[in-house]
C-alpha cells in the first residue's frame, strides 16, 4: 500500500522535481519499501513506453506541401495597398460623407413609420411542436406583426413573399426607434463575428475560426438575406414598401415539444452607442418552473456563447458541449455551485444590488422566485454573459397555469401572477408614486393585447416605465428581458472560474476579452 | 527543439520568416515538423492523414500570425499553442462531433469503451518472443493512452512522450502549473491502471518489459 503522499512524491521523483535532499530520501524510501519500488519500476516503464512514441516521424511531404501552401498564397492577387496619401484622405471623405448621407436618409424615412413590430414567433419551432404554421397575415396580427412597413402600405409584393417563404423560416423585423434608449433597431443579415480578436493571434489563440466549418450560426443562417439596406455600418434608407425582415439564425434544433427553443436573431442597431445588439430568444416551456426552466436557459445561452465566441475555445459551456445534453448542464449546474462559480455569482449579484442601491428611483422588484432568478443570472455569468437588466412583464407571468411567479406590489393592476402579491425582502427602493410603469410597455399596436397597468417591471437604471424593452416588442408574449453583455473581463473571470471546474480543452480562460457585446434576451412562454 | 548544428536558432528564423523569407520559415517547419505532427496525432486520436492536415493548419496559421508573435515565449511552444487552439475548435465542430459518433457508432472494437479492459491488437499473438511482446506492450500503451481523458492524454503525451517540461506544458495548454502537474499524474495513473487491467494477472509483463527505464 502506497502512502498518497508517497504517490505524489513518486511522480515528482520520476519528472525530477524534487530537491536534492528529497531526492535522496526519497530514493532510500524507494529501496526500503517494496511497494514503492514496484510502483516505481511500473511507472518508469510506462514511461518508457511512451517515450519510444517519439520516434515517430511527420510525412516526408508535409514540409513542401506546406510551403507549396504559402507560396501559392503570397503570390495570390492583393488589393492594391494605399500609397498615396492624398488619395487615401479624399477617398475616405467621400466614404464618410456617403455614410452620413445615408444615415440621415434613414432616420429620415424611419420617422415616417408606424410603431414596428419585432418578430416573436419562429414557424420553425411551431412547425416542430405539431403546431400549425401561421401565415405572415395571422402572424402579424396575433403576434405583433414581424414587419416594419410604410404607413398603411401592404404591397403585392409582400404578400407574394410571404406565400412564398417556407414555412420553416424565421421572419421577422424590425425598426423605428425607442427603447433601451431609443436605439432603432434595423435588421441585418449578418452577424459581425469579426474574426479573431486583436490580441489573440499573439497568443496562439489565432486560428478562432475553423475554415471550412460553419458555426452554429451559420448553419442556421438560410434565412433570405435582407435585401434592404441593412448590413453593418450602413444602414441605408429603406424604401417605403421595403419590407424588412432579419437575418435570423436558428440556433437549437431542440424543437421538442415542450422543450426549451431559443431562436437568434441579429439586429444591427442604427444608431450610435451601439454596434450590434443580438437578440437571444428563448422559449420557456409554459409550465417551467425552477431549476429544469434555468437549464433549459442556460443551454441556450450556452449555445449562444459558444457560437458567438469566434474562438469556440473561450466559454465554460464548450467541453460540456461536447458531451451535449442534459449532462452537460449538469455538469455546468456543478460548475455553478462550486466555489468559484458562487464567488463569481455572488460578485455579480452584489454588483446587482449595488446597483439597484444606487438607483433607488428605478424600478425595483424582485422575483418571488428568487432561487430562478439567481440561477439564471449565475447561468448566464457561468457561460460568459453578465446579465445588468432585467424585467418582468406581469401580463404575461400573470396568465396561464404555471406561469413563473413574480411578486411585488402590482403597481396599478398588473398581472402580478402566480402566488405573487408579496413584496419581494429585496426590493431595495420603494417603486416611486404614481410611476407609470405600464405605460410605456406599449410596444406594438396589437388590439387587446395592450398591457395592463403596472404590466412592467424592471430592475435595473435606466429601465423605466417609458422604455419597453425592445421597439416593437409585443408587451403580450414576452415573459422576461434580460440585458446581458458578454465579453467582458466579468465574462472572462467567469469562463476562467468555470472552466476550473468543469475542465475539459477549454485553453481560453486566459484569452483577452473578446470585446463588448450586448445581448437582448427575450424569454416567451412556450404557446405565448 | 534546439538548432541543429550550424543552423540559426528559431528567435532569428522566426525575424526572417516575419519579413516574409520563406526559407526561413521553411527551416522552422522542418525543425518542428516531427513534433507538431505526433502531438497531432496523440492527442487527437486520429489517423496520421488527419494527423498531417492539422499540422499543415498549424503551421499555415502560425506563419500568417507571425506579426503578432511577441516572442514572449519559445516559438515551437506558440506553435504548439496554435495546434492545441485548433484540435478544440475542431473537436467544438459540428461535423466533428458526427464523426466521432459516427466512428463510435460503427467501432465494434473490443474495449473501445472507456471502462471496457484494453485487449492486445492481436489476441493470438501470446509473447512468443521479446519483440513481439514488446510490439504488443506498445499496442497495449497505445490503445490505453487513446482511453483515458482528453485533459489527461494532453498533458501526458506532452510530457512523456515529448519530454516537456511543466512550465512549457502550463503555457502551451493555458493552465497553471498545479494543474498540469495533477493531470500528468493521474493521467499516468489512469494509464498504468487501464494497461494492468489489460495484462490481468500478468502484470508484472509492465515490468519486465520497460524496467530497464
Amino acid at each position: 500500500m502506497i502512502a498518497p503522499d508517497d504517490r505524489e512524491r513518486l511522480h515528482d521523483f520520476l519528472d525530477g522535481r524534487l530537491s536534492a535532499a528529497e531526492r535522496l530520501r526519497f530514493e532510500r524510501d524507494i529501496a526500503s519499501q517494496s511497494d514503492l519500488r514496484r510502483e516505481f519500476e511500473t511507472l518508469s516503464a510506462l514511461r518508457s513506453e511512451l517515450a519510444s512514441f517519439r520516434g515517430e516521424t511527420a510525412p516526408a511531404d508535409l514540409k513542401d506541401s506546406i510551403l507549396t501552401a504559402l507560396r501559392a498564397s503570397a503570390n495570390a492577387p492583393r488589393l492594391p495597398r494605399r500609397s498615396n496619401p492624398t488619395v487615401f484622405l479624399v477617398t475616405s471623405a467621400l466614404a464618410a460623407g456617403l455614410a452620413i448621407g445615408v444615415t440621415v436618409l434613414y432616420f429620415a424615412s424611419l420617422r415616417e413609420r408606424p410603431p414596428a413590430h419585432l418578430a416573436v414567433e419562429s414557424a420553425a419551432g411551431d412547425a416542430a411542436r405539431g403546431k400549425p404554421v401561421l401565415e405572415s397575415e395571422e402572424l402579424d396580427k396575433s403576434l405583433g406583426g414581424l414587419r416594419a412597413r410604410a404607413p398603411g402600405s401592404r404591397s403585392k409584393d409582400d404578400e407574394a413573399g410571404e406565400a412564398g417563404r417556407k414555412p420553416g423560416s424565421d421572419t421577422g423585423a424590425s425598426s423605428g426607434s425607442g427603447g433601451f434608449g431609443s436605439r432603432g433597431l434595423a435588421p441585418t443579415d449578418s452577424v459581425d463575428r469579426g474574426g479573431p480578436p486583436a490580441g489573440e493571434a499573439d497568443r496562439g489563440l489565432a486560428p478562432s475560426e475553423s475554415e471550412g466549418e460553419k458555426t452554429k450560426s451559420d448553419e442556421g443562417s438560410d434565412t433570405t438575406p435582407d435585401p434592404s439596406p441593412a448590413t453593418p455600418g450602413a444602414a441605408a434608407p429603406a424604401p417605403a414598401n421595403t419590407v424588412l425582415e432579419p437575418a435570423l439564425a436558428e440556433s437549437k434544433a431542440d424543437t421538442e415539444p415542450g422543450r426549451t427553443t431559443a431562436t437568434r436573431e441579429t439586429w444591427d442597431a442604427t444608431t450610435a452607442g451601439s454596434d450590434h445588439i443580438r437578440v437571444l430568444r428563448v422559449r420557456l416551456p409554459r409550465n417551467a418552473t425552477g431549476r429544469p426552466a434555468v437549464e433549459d436557459l442556460i443551454r441556450g445561452l450556452e449555445s449562444e456563447a459558444v457560437t458567438r465566441s469566434s474562438g469556440l475555445t473561450e466559454t465554460a459551456g464548450a467541453p460540456a458541449h461536447r458531451e451535449g445534453g442534459s449532462a452537460s448542464v449538469a455538469k455546468l449546474q456543478d460548475a455553478l455551485s462550486s466555489a468559484a462559480g458562487a464567488d463569481q455569482a455572488a460578485a455579480l449579484e452584489a454588483a446587482w444590488r449595488a446597483h439597484r442601491e444606487a438607483n433607488p428611483s428605478a424600478v425595483l422588484e424582485h422575483t418571488a422566485d428568487e432561487s430562478w432568478l439567481s440561477d439564471f443570472v449565475r447561468g448566464a455569468a457561468a457561460v460568459g454573459f453578465e446579465v445588468s437588466e432585467l424585467m418582468a412583464n406581469d401580463s404575461t407571468a400573470g396568465s396561464g397555469a404555471g406561469a413563473i411567479p413574480v411578486r411585488g406590489p402590482a403597481t396599478g393592476g398588473g398581472g402580478g401572477g402566480g402566488p405573487g402579491g408579496a413584496q419581494s425582502k429585496d426590493r431595495v427602493g420603494p417603486t416611486p408614486p404614481g410611476a407609470p410603469l405600464s405605460s410605456k410597455a406599449k410596444g406594438p399596436a396589437t388590439p387587446g393585447s395592450a398591457p395592463k397597468a403596472g404590466a412592467v417591471r424592471g430592475l435595473a437604471k435606466g429601465v423605466t416605465a417609458s422604455d419597453p424593452p425592445l421597439p416593437g416588442l409585443d408587451p403580450s408574449t414576452w415573459r422576461w428581458v434580460a440585458l446581458a453583455t458578454a465579453g467582458s473581463e466579468q465574462k472572462k473571470d467567469a469562463r476562467e472560474s468555470s472552466k476550473a471546474e468543469v475542465g475539459g480543452l477549454t485553453g481560453g480562460g486566459q484569452s483577452k476579452p473578446l470585446g463588448l457585446e450586448r445581448f437582448v434576451i427575450v424569454i416567451v412562454r412556450d404557446g405565448d | 527543439m534546439d538548432p541543429r548544428h550550424g543552423e540559426p536558432p528559431d528567435d532569428e528564423l522566426v525575424a526572417r520568416a516575419r519579413n516574409g523569407d520563406l526559407d526561413a520559415f521553411g527551416v522552422l517547419v522542418a525543425r518542428h515538423q516531427d513534433l507538431v505532427f505526433r502531438v497531432a496525432r496523440r492527442i487527437t486520436r486520429i489517423d496520421p492523414d488527419g494527423a498531417r492536415d492539422l499540422a499543415q493548419d498549424a503551421f499555415l496559421r502560425a506563419f500568417r500570425g507571425l506579426p503578432q508573435f511577441r516572442g514572449d515565449c519559445p516559438f515551437v511552444h506558440w506553435l504548439l499553442r496554435i495546434l492545441h487552439n485548433l484540435v478544440i475548435n475542431r473537436s467544438q465542430s459540428k461535423v466533428y462531433r458526427l464523426e466521432q459518433k459516427s466512428h463510435s457508432m460503427f467501432d465494434t472494437r473490443p474495449g473501445h469503451e472507456n471502462d471496457a479492459p484494453l485487449e492486445p491488437a492481436d489476441p493470438t499473438v501470446v509473447a512468443p518472443s521479446v519483440g513481439i511482446e514488446r510490439r504488443e506492450m506498445r499496442q497495449l500503451v497505445e490503445a490505453a493512452l487513446e482511453r483515458i481523458p482528453d485533459d489527461f492524454r494532453n498533458a501526458v503525451v506532452l510530457r512523456d512522450v515529448e519530454g516537456l517540461e511543466y512550465e512549457a506544458i502550463a503555457e502551451i495548454l493555458s493552465l497553471p502549473i498545479g494543474t498540469v502537474r495533477s493531470r500528468i499524474h493521474r493521467g499516468r495513473e489512469a494509464l498504468k491502471e487501464m494497461v494492468e487491467r489489460a495484462l490481468s494477472g500478468n502484470s508484472s509483463r509492465l515490468r519486465v518489459q520497460g524496467g530497464h527505464a
